[in-house]
């Protein structure tokens, strides 16, 4: 199942790709429901990838959200962090996998570690650039209706600063996912999750089933996206919108 | 002005510097004094930038004077005051609450019941005329309404006194002078000591039992003038107009001092 360009005919060219194209759908089609050469169905590795991710994110809004809050809402924390978060920040997720696996090992909370890297900055940045963009007006009013320190948290600030939260959290989700990909290809694990099987296609020359493999990371990303998009229309039905 | 009744807010020689981020000094307010009586409606009124919003601020609690004091019901404001009814220029809604949860706010965080505060809020829907529009948020209310909801939302926790800066500033001229006329009503029926700044001298004769005339910068009490005029005010009226002249001949020349420096 090789790209054959022998015969340098423009015909010839499209047919082979279209051709490649129907093989492409055939296969992905059958990853899905026969597995590929080791019986491992395409879905399980995804569901595999998703585990380690969802352990990840979890963790990384756990931790993000109350610590955004905490630095937006205060200054000197903000800038006695702010070097740290930024010079951890700029290293790349991909340069702690090998970190990862000596603390780590190969199990399930390397891949997860990786991803709370991933999915932890861009979530921490947008709590606490919401906090310091929060208007005054609200917080006067709740201070002078009576709100105690708690309610400003959990009934202005945070309800306040949601869209920039969830904004971060797609953004987050994202990133976090790219790095279960690549965790999964660094630090071979059990043998399931899509990294894992899109490298192994490489290794074994299975280059349309290696491509099948990048697609399903595609389209995953996509309905995770789709989710969270879902979700954010579900929770900010108030918010004025500008765009069309 | 003496022997209005009890009072109820006592400003006394309030002064407040700002400083900038570079270090440059604003003198909002200097030796600031006034007194509000119980059921009194005070405007103050003042060229933009004399210091009214620091003004209402520190009545409020909200930032501390350098010198001078406030006292409220003879108490001395230290730290911010729980129970006031601050009604500020614009986006003071909560965008993510309903008109009923926005109302309800200052009764939900002092602890009232479920039962009592759907009492409360219902009343005051029907007082302010929001009727049909309970379950709808801000961002479907027109700039008129959503002052209402605010109006609604600071006599919820039935105040020591409103505090409203500039309430109807981003208002249209129609919505402007309908919406005075509904706080003149409201505050009819609930005789509220009321603090309404303004640069609309207008908006503040037509509702003002007193009106406070702070200058540009800093803010000094320029004049006092008690408005005696029957209510409600007609505005074209020749007494309501000399008031207006009065006043605006005063103001003008702040104004030219404000943009003379």
């Amino acid at each position: 199942m090789q790209l054959n360009i022998s015969m340098f005919n423009l015909w010839d060219l499209i047919i082979q790709f279209f051709l490649q194209i129907v093989f492409l759908i055939v296969i992905f089609c059958n990853l899905i429901i026969r597995g590929d050469i080791f019986g491992v169905n395409l879905l399980e590795h995804a569901a595999a990838s998703l585990i380690r991710v969802g352990v990840g994110f979890a963790i990384a809004i756990i931790t993000a959200i109350p610590l955004g809050l905490l630095i937006g809402w205060n200054k000197k924390l903000s800038s006695i962090t702010h070097p740290f978060i930024e010079m951890v920040r700029h290293i790349p997720p991909i340069a702690w996998i090998p970190f990862s696996i000596v603390f780590f090992g190969l199990g399930l909370f390397s891949s997860a570690f990786i991803v709370w890297l991933g999915a932890f900055f861009p979530i921490l940045l947008s709590t606490a650039s919401g906090v310091k963009n929060l208007g005054r007006a609200q917080v006067d009013v709740a201070i002078t209706l009576g709100a105690k320190e708690r309610d400003l948290i959990f009934k202005v600030v945070f309800p306040a600063i949601l869209p920039e939260i969830i904004t971060g959290m797609r953004v987050g989700l994202g990133v976090g996912w790219m790095c279960v990909i690549a965790s999964e290809m660094i630090g071979l694990r059990k043998p399931v999750g899509l990294g894992f099987f899109v490298l192994e296609m490489q290794y074994l020359g299975r280059y349309l089933e290696m491509i099948a493999g990048m697609i399903m990371i595609g389209l995953v990303g996509l309905f995770l996206d789709y989710g969270l998009r879902f979700l954010e229309n579900r929770i900010l039905r108030w918010r004025e919108e500008v765009g069309k | 002005m003496e022997n209005e009744g009890i009072v109820k807010i006592e400003v006394v020689n309030v002064s407040k510097t700002f400083t900038g981020e570079y270090g440059q000094k604003v003198e909002a307010l200097r030796d600031v004094s006034f007194k509000v009586y119980e059921g009194e409606f005070l405007t103050v009124v003042g060229p933009s930038g004399c210091g009214k919003t620091t003004l209402l601020r520190i009545i409020a609690g909200l930032e501390k004077p350098d010198k001078g004091y406030v006292k409220i019901d003879g108490k001395k404001v230290e730290s911010p005051v729980n129970g006031l009814g601050y009604i500020p220029q614009d986006f003071s809604l909560f965008p993510w609450r309903t008109v009923i949860g926005n109302i309800e706010f200052g009764l939900e965080v002092n602890g009232v019941s479920r039962d009592e505060r759907k009492k409360i809020v219902k009343e005051l829907i029907g007082l302010v005329g929001l009727e049909g529009f309970e379950n709808s948020f801000p961002k479907e209310l027109s700039g008129g309404m959503k002052q209402k909801v605010a109006i609604a939302r600071a006599l919820a926790i039935d105040p020591i006194v409103l505090l409203l800066d500039e309430p109807f500033a981003n208002l249209d001229a129609q919505t402007r002078s309908y919406m005075q006329r509904e706080l003149e009503r409201i505050w009819h029926e609930h005789k509220k000591t009321v603090i309404f700044v303004t640069h609309h001298i207008e908006e503040a004769i037509y509702l003002a039992d007193r009106i406070i005339l702070l200058s540009s910068r800093p803010g000094k009490v320029k004049m006092e003038l008690k408005i005696d005029l029957p209510r409600p005010r007609i505005i074209t009226s020749p007494e309501f107009v000399s008031i207006r002249a009065k006043l605006l001949k005063e103001m003008e020349e702040e104004f030219v001092k404000t943009f003379n420096v």
